[in-house]
Parts: structure tokens; C-alpha cells; sequence
């Protein structure tokens, strides 16, 4: 069943079109991926589904409904989670209570324990009282993941979830997608790490210059003659 | 040095405290300098005078109805006329000076352009090593203190003030893990509004209720936040105690003139010097 | 934008210009030319600060502190060296422009709301001084006695006029010109205008100047006019009243905040019955105007007059 259909997304910014009527969708317990040279329209595309900025023209619809005029923090609360390409954490809260600002609008104290849950999950809970800004670069990103595990998101946008961290850590990564993705969770992930993004997706989407200009498996992606050429630029 | 400069300096001290932590943090969360402030606090005093004159209201009551009556109005204004045209900065400065206006015409309409008489609730002294002690400044200083620290409780250890450092820190991300944004910043300006008409009290039951206090004190909360740094809201308090004290001695020494001088001449020496003042973060001034 | 000002509209206002030239003389109504001189006087005030905060987008908080400092100059070098009126009202816009330089360099370092918290202080340091030194400006009470451009105030009237209009011709050349430009390109995105090879330290301070220069003539023009100047010409009150000329005017015109100097004062006069509540209602009429209108009364003069030309373009 299709979670998140997207039609006709455009963007433009002082004339410039950084997203070009871009059509795609995703379904239930599907991870995609978008991928594509710097400055395609990726990172605005995701910005547009998660109403960081608004979009020009286009429709949205999740499970169906469509959630065009809702700002952002309905559209998290709906259930659409979001992570950033550079860690965005809180840095003058503590790693615990980064983990609780997704819980306070819903205000169920139950929610406290699975905060600590995935801090734990994630091996994070003996930094709980350190402030966010002092940690490490893998770990911010860890946290940023757990952090927006707790608010229970059915759809979860991540931009370059692999991107500055360790090695160990990108494996964990992909590790817990697949673990929640098997729980019945979506994904939709922009990547520049070609090599996991393959592996680690069902369906992928080219964008270049805000338009999107191919969709397939990854090895229907990989044997496109067209892509290689955006790629290489030859 | 005379001892009861020191006590004259602590009280004075916390008075700046209570008359500068709501402008703090109303920018702070909001990202807006409410030049409007110095009204809203006076506006604090006016309010309960009529609660207790007009009214005959006892003083807990009129002090409530009055801090409610003003969080609720500056809530109001601020999601009405502000929250939609905060990112204008030079729109949004304006409107607050309006309000400054608007504010401090209502006042002398209604009030009338003079001081009134306000009462002191408690009366007396005490006399500690042969220093008289105005219980009421003992008490104003107290309460004020009591009353940011309950401000602190509030915005460190509940769940709405997690909300609210969350928003002060970034918006976008709060946005994005399901935090209105907007409706933090209400409660901000409420609890802010809230806490300016309190000191409002204070400050018109040791010293007097006029609406030349208005400018006044709105010079002096401008000079406090921006010692203490813009975007630093606990930073208030030690700056609040260092111009305090720096001002009682200085105000004897060197005459009342001094006040009014020594404000200005900090403002803009700290924004030259170090802009993000004595606790601010530079980040956050812009 | 230009062509909008087609003759017909042109011809109005400047048919409108000579009955408001010639009424004084007609009528001889004292009290209108009074109120009149005065508008001029914040209108080359409200005018001059839109070149600043309008077209530089710098809100400074310290335009009348230079009206005032010019009005004491002007009054000092009358009172002290002797010299005729007319060019106190030079000597106020020299200081006025020399001020400027000192702001603006200082300014520099400072964008948005430091700018104008820096300027804000500069207000209230000029009130404080102004005050203490009670022995040459006369502190609260003011200097009184200072020789008048003229007593006959319709001349006073024709004075104050044609400075208002040489004024708005000046900021309006300006503003039109490349100087202008780059000044908007500053207030839009001064890091833009950077990169774009404006030099913006340059232009931010020439509008500094500039507007100073003219603030700093309204100062000694007021001064000469009244005969008297003190310190509360530095009152918090004549900023708050600036500030609603020039919004409710529309930011940005150079006339919006002249027109806005008629409206103002104008409705505060026709309204003294209902006395203080005016500012009241002018306050809300500012904040109702930025919001549902920014280009304010200028805006929708100019809506209104393009109207039936856009009407004739629409039938093509």
C-alpha cells in the first residue's frame, strides 16, 4: 500500500527551480533512496515533504490524505520523521533531554521509558547527562536516530545518514533500518555512498537539476547508461 | 565603605534582576528586543494599584489579576501583531515602539501624567549592626529572587520548558520532532509579560508609580540584558547585581546624573567592545 | 514604475503644490501655517531618515538626536557668534552631517537590532548631556530668545517649504540614482550586495551622512523658527512620532514618510478632542498599516492613481 505519494513537487528559489515537478512514491515497509550530483534537489525535496520550507506548486498525500496545508510539526506528529545531513542535535540540551523533546506534545509518560530504551538501544544511555554539543561526530548521529525513533514515526526521511561517520557506525545504521523496516517502517533516504544505498534500498530515484530523471531497482539504476553520464559527467 | 551602600546596592540589584529577566527572555525565545517593555512592567504597578484602590481588592489578588491580566494582553499582541512578522526585523522593532507608545499614552490618559501614591505593605525597619533595613525592600528583594527562581524551576526542569529550550535552541528541529513552535513561543511571552508585571510591583512599592519610571526602567533592562549578553537569560542576574551595586556607589559618589550616563555610555561601550556581552553566547547575537 | 506618473497625474500635483503654495497668503490663516511649518519640519526629518533606515535598511534609533544636536548648533552659533538664522540652518545640517559620519563609522560594526539599540543609547546619552550641561543648552527649560528666521510666518512658511521640497527633490535624485541602488541591494542582502562588489561600508555611511545632513537642517530650521530649543527636543516622544510618520507614510518613498508627516500631525490636530487617545489610535493605525499594507499611505495614493491606467490596459 502506498504510505507517501508526492505529485508534482516544485520548488523555486528567486527563479532559480530547484525542484521540477517531481512525481514518486513510497510505499508501506519500503526503503528508497534518492541519490544525485550536489546541488539536484534532494536535500530541498525531503525539506519540502517535512515542510521546513514551503513548496510552490505540487500535491502530498500520506496514507491517502493530503497533508499540503499542515506545517511541520503536524506532519512530524502525523508521523513523518526526519533527520539532517548535518546532525542537528540540541546542543545546549543533555543527550536525555534531547531525547524527550519529541515526547512532550504527546505527553504520555510511558514515553519516558522508551526514550531510555533507545538511548540504551542505540548504547548511548551512560552519556545521558552530557551535554548533546560535546559528542562525537558518530554519536550525534546516533542520537539524532534515536531521538526521532521516540516519536514513533510510520515514514522516516534521512539525509546522508552515512555521511562523517565511522565505519562501525554506518554498519549499525543500516543495521537498525532493516531491523525497522522488517517492524513495518518506511524509509526514504538521500545518499552520496553509492556502495550502501545499494545495497540497502528497494527502489531508488535519480534527480538531476531538480528534475527526477530515473526510478527503478538498484540494478535497473546501475546498468543506466544515462545515469553514469550525470554521474561522470562525460 | 558605608554598609548600607552594599544593602542599598543588593536591593537595587535585584530590582534590575526582576525588571530585565522577562525582556531576556522575550528575545531570547522570540527574537524580538520588545522596546515595550519598560510599559509592560509599570503597567505591572497601574494595574494592581487599581486592583487595590478601585477595586478594593486585598494586595494578593490585585498583584495576580494584575500579572495575569498583563501576560494574557502581551500573549495576545505578540501572536496577533508579532508572531507573523517576527522574521522582519525592522517591522517587528517598530511595532513594539507602538506599542511603547500606545501603552505609555493609556497609562497617562488613564492615570494621569503624575505619580501616585502606592502603599507599602509592609512597613518598618529593622536594624542589623546599626543599619536600618526597609522590610519592604527586604521583602521586594526576596520575592523578586524567589520569583526567577520559580521561573528556572519552570523552564529547566518541566516539560514545557524542555519545549521551550528546545525551540530556543532551533526552531526547525523542535518543528521537525512535533513541537509547535508557536505555541512555545506564547508561553514564553506569557511567562515573560508575567514575570515583568510582577517586578512592575515591586519596583512601584518601594519606589514610586509614575510613568516617567516607564523610560527609566526601560533603559535600565535594555543596559542589564545587554551587559548580561543578548540571548543570555540566567546571565541577568549577576549582570543585574554588578550595575547595581556599581550604580548605588557610583550615584553617591557622583550624583544622580551619573544614572542616566553611565547606562548609556555602558550600552554602547559593551556592544563595542563585546557585543554578546559578559554570558552571552556569540552565536546568538545578531 | 515611471510611467506611471503619466501627465495627468503629474499635472494634479503639481496643481495640488500651488493651491497648497498660495493658500497662506489667501486665507492668512495663522494657525494652519503654523501647523504647516511644523509638518515641513518633520516631513524633511521623516524624509531624510527613509534614505537610512528605508532605503539602507538600517533602523537607527538616533535621527533625532541629530535633529536636536543641529537645532543646538544652529541656536549656539546665533546666540554665541552672531550670525544671521539662515545660515544656522546650514551650520545645523553640517553638524548634522558631521554627526552622521561619527554614527555611521561607529554603526559599521553593528546590523539589525544592535544598530539600533547603539542608536537608541546615542538618544538617550544626548537627553542626559543635554540635561547636566544646563549651563549652555538651557537643560530642561531650553534656550529662549533665539533670533527667528522671520516674524512673519508666511515667509517662515515659504522658507520651510522650499527646503522640504529641494529636500525631497535631493533624496529622491539620490534614490533613483546607482547610489540608491546599491543601497537597496544593501538593504536586501548586504552579504549579496558584497559579493555583488557593492562596497558597502561606503554607502552605509553616505547614507548616514546624507540623512543626516537633512536632519541636521530640520534641526536649525526648528530652532529658528521657534526661537527656542531644549533638551526635551531629545524626549523619547518626537522618536516614537517619527517612527509612525515614516510607516504610516510607507518606508522607502521618500514621500510615504513625508506624507506620513501630514497625516500624522494633521490628524493630531483635528483629533484634539479626543486628546490623548490620538496617539493611541495612530499607534494602532501604524501596526494595522504595517501589517495589512507595508507601502502605506504612499502605497495607496499610488494604486489609486495607476488604477484607471491600468483599467486603459487592460482594454487593449
Amino acid at each position: 500500500m502506498t504510505l507517501l505519494q508526492v505529485e508534482d513537487l516544485v520548488k523555486r528559489f528567486e527563479g532559480v527551480i530547484a525542484v521540477d515537478h517531481v512525481s514518486f512514491s513510497v510505499d508501506e515497509s519500503e526503503i528508497v533512496g534518492i541519490i544525485g550530483p550536489n546541488g539536484s534537489g534532494k536535500t530541498t525535496t525531503l525539506n519540502l515533504i517535512s515542510k521546513l520550507i514551503e513548496f510552490d506548486e505540487g500535491e502530498m498525500y500520506f496514507k491517502g490524505h493530503s497533508f499540503s496545508k499542515l506545517k511541520a510539526h503536524e506532519i512530524a506528529l502525523m508521523g513523518i520523521g526526519r533527520t539532517f545531513q548535518i546532525t542537528r542535535l540540541f546542543r545546549s540540551l543533555t543527550v536525555l533531554e534531547n531525547m524527550f523533546v519529541p515526547v512532550i506534545e504527546a505527553s504520555k509518560e510511558k514515553k519516558h521509558k522508551e526514550a531510555l530504551e533507545w538511548l540504551n538501544f542505540v548504547g548511548l544511555s551512560h552519556l545521558k547527562d552530557e551535554l548533546a554539543g560535546n559528542l562525537s561526530g558518530g554519536q550525534q548521529k546516533l542520537l539524532e536516530i534515536a531521538r526521532v525513533m521516540v516519536m514513533e514515526p510510520v515514514l522516516l526521511l534521512m539525509d546522508e545518514p552515512f555521511a562523517g561517520v565511522h565505519h562501525s557506525i554506518v554498519s549499525k545504521i543500516v543495521e537498525l533500518i532493516n531491523k525497522l523496516r522488517e517492524e513495518g517502517k518506511s524509509f526514504l533516504i538521500v545518499s552520496h555512498d553509492m556502495h550502501t544505498i545499494f545495497g540497502l534500498c528497494d527502489r531508488m530515484i535519480v534527480m538531476n537539476e531538480g528534475k527526477k530523471i530515473a526510478e527503478g531497482d538498484p540494478e535497473e539504476i546501475r546498468r543506466d547508461k544515462e545515469i553514469i553520464r550525470v554521474y561522470l559527467g562525460v | 565603605m558605608d554598609i548600607s551602600l552594599i544593602i542599598n546596592g543588593v536591593f537595587i540589584g535585584s530590582v534590575f534582576a526582576i525588571a530585565t529577566i522577562g525582556l531576556s527572555f522575550f528575545y531570547t525565545t522570540t527574537g524580538v528586543f520588545n522596546f515595550a517593555h519598560g510599559a509592560l512592567l509599570i503597567l505591572g504597578g497601574y494595574l494592581t494599584y487599581t486592583g487595590l484602590t478601585h477595586l478594593n481588592l486585598s494586595l494578593v489578588p490585585a498583584a495576580f489579576l494584575s500579572v495575569v491580566a498583563v501576560g494574557l494582553f502581551m500573549t495576545l499582541f505578540y501572536r496577533y501583531a508579532l508572531l507573523p512578522i517576527r522574521e522582519q526585523h525592522i517591522t517587528a522593532i517598530i511595532i513594539t515602539l507602538a506599542l511603547l507608545l500606545m501603552l505609555e499614552r493609556l497609562i497617562v490618559v488613564l492615570y494621569g501624567p503624575w505619580g501616585l501614591p502606592f502603599p507599602t505593605f509592609f512597613p518598618g525597619v529593622v536594624i542589623v549592626s546599626g543599619t536600618e533595613i526597609s522590610i519592604q525592600k527586604m521583602f521586594v528583594s526576596i520575592s523578586s529572587l524567589i520569583a526567577i527562581a520559580l521561573m528556572w524551576v519552570l523552564i529547566s526542569k518541566t516539560w514545557i520548558g524542555l519545549g521551550i529550550r528546545a525551540t530556543i535552541d532551533n526552531e526547525h528541529i523542535a518543528a521537525s520532532l512535533g513541537i509547535n513552535a508557536g505555541r512555545m513561543h506564547l508561553f514564553s511571552v506569557f511567562i515573560s509579560s508575567a514575570i515583568t508585571a510582577f517586578g512592575g510591583i515591586n519596583i512601584a512599592s518601594t519606589l514610586f508609580l509614575s510613568p516617567i519610571l516607564m523610560s527609566q526602567m526601560n533603559m535600565i533592562a535594555i543596559t542589564v540584558s545587554i551587559l548580561a549578553g543578548l540571548g543570555s537569560i540566567w546571565g541577568v542576574i549577576p549582570a543585574a547585581f554588578i550595575l547595581g551595586i556599581a550604580d548605588t556607589i557610583g550615584a553617591s559618589y557622583l550624583g544622580g546624573w551619573f544614572r542616566f550616563v553611565s547606562m548609556t555610555v555602558v550600552v554602547i561601550l559593551v556592544l563595542v567592545i563585546r557585543p554578546r556581552g559578559l554570558f552571552g553566547q556569540k552565536e546568538r547575537v545578531i | 514604475m515611471k510611467k506611471m506618473w503619466n501627465h495627468s497625474v503629474l499635472i494634479l500635483a503639481i496643481l495640488i503644490l500651488l493651491i497648497y503654495a498660495v493658500y497662506p497668503v489667501v486665507t492668512g490663516d495663522s494657525y494652519l501655517i503654523r501647523v504647516f511649518i511644523l509638518i515641513h519640519i518633520f516631513a524633511i526629518l521623516a524624509a531624510s531618515m527613509d534614505i537610512i533606515v528605508g532605503y539602507t535598511g538600517q533602523l537607527t534609533a538616533g535621527h533625532t538626536a541629530i535633529w536636536g544636536w543641529g537645532a543646538f548648533f544652529g541656536a549656539w552659533s546665533i546666540v554665541y557668534l552672531n550670525i544671521p538664522p539662515v545660515l544656522a540652518i546650514i551650520i545645523g545640517g553640517v553638524v548634522g552631517a558631521l554627526l552622521g559620519l561619527g554614527i555611521g563609522i561607529l554603526c559599521l560594526r553593528f546590523r539589525y537590532l544592535l544598530l539600533t539599540l547603539v542608536t537608541f543609547a546615542i538618544l538617550i546619552l544626548s537627553y542626559a548631556l543635554a540635561r547636566q550641561f544646563a549651563s549652555i543648552t538651557g537643560g530642561e527649560l531650553g534656550i529662549h530668545g533665539i533670533p527667528v528666521l522671520s516674524t512673519n510666518r508666511i515667509i517662515v512658511f515659504y522658507i520651510s517649504l522650499f527646503v522640504l521640497i529641494a529636500t525631497i527633490v535631493s533624496l529622491k535624485l539620490i534614490g533613483r540614482s546607482e547610489i540608491g541602488m546599491r543601497m537597496r541591494a544593501i538593504k536586501d542582502n548586504e552579504e549579496g550586495a558584497k559579493v555583488l562588489g557593492v562596497d558597502v561600508v561606503k554607502y552605509k555611511v553616505m547614507a548616514s551622512v546624507i540623512g543626516s545632513f537633512f536632519a541636521g537642517v530640520a534641526g536649525g530650521l526648528y530652532t529658528t523658527y521657534m526661537g527656542s530649543v531644549g533638551a526635551s527636543i531629545f524626549f523619547l516622544d518626537h522618536l516614537l512620532r517619527l517612527i509612525l510618520m515614516w510607516g504610516i507614510g510607507g518606508g522607502g518613498t521618500i514621500i510615504g514618510p513625508a506624507l506620513g508627516a501630514y497625516v500624522v500631525i494633521l490628524l493630531g490636530e483635528y483629533l484634539r478632542f479626543i486628546e490623548e487617545y490620538r496617539l493611541i489610535l495612530l499607534g494602532i493605525a501604524l501596526i494595522v498599516i504595517l501589517r495589512v499594507f507595508p507601502a502605506g499611505v504612499y502605497g495607496v495614493l499610488e494604486k489609486i492613481l495607476s488604477y484607471p491606467k491600468r483599467l486603459r490596459g487592460d482594454h487593449k
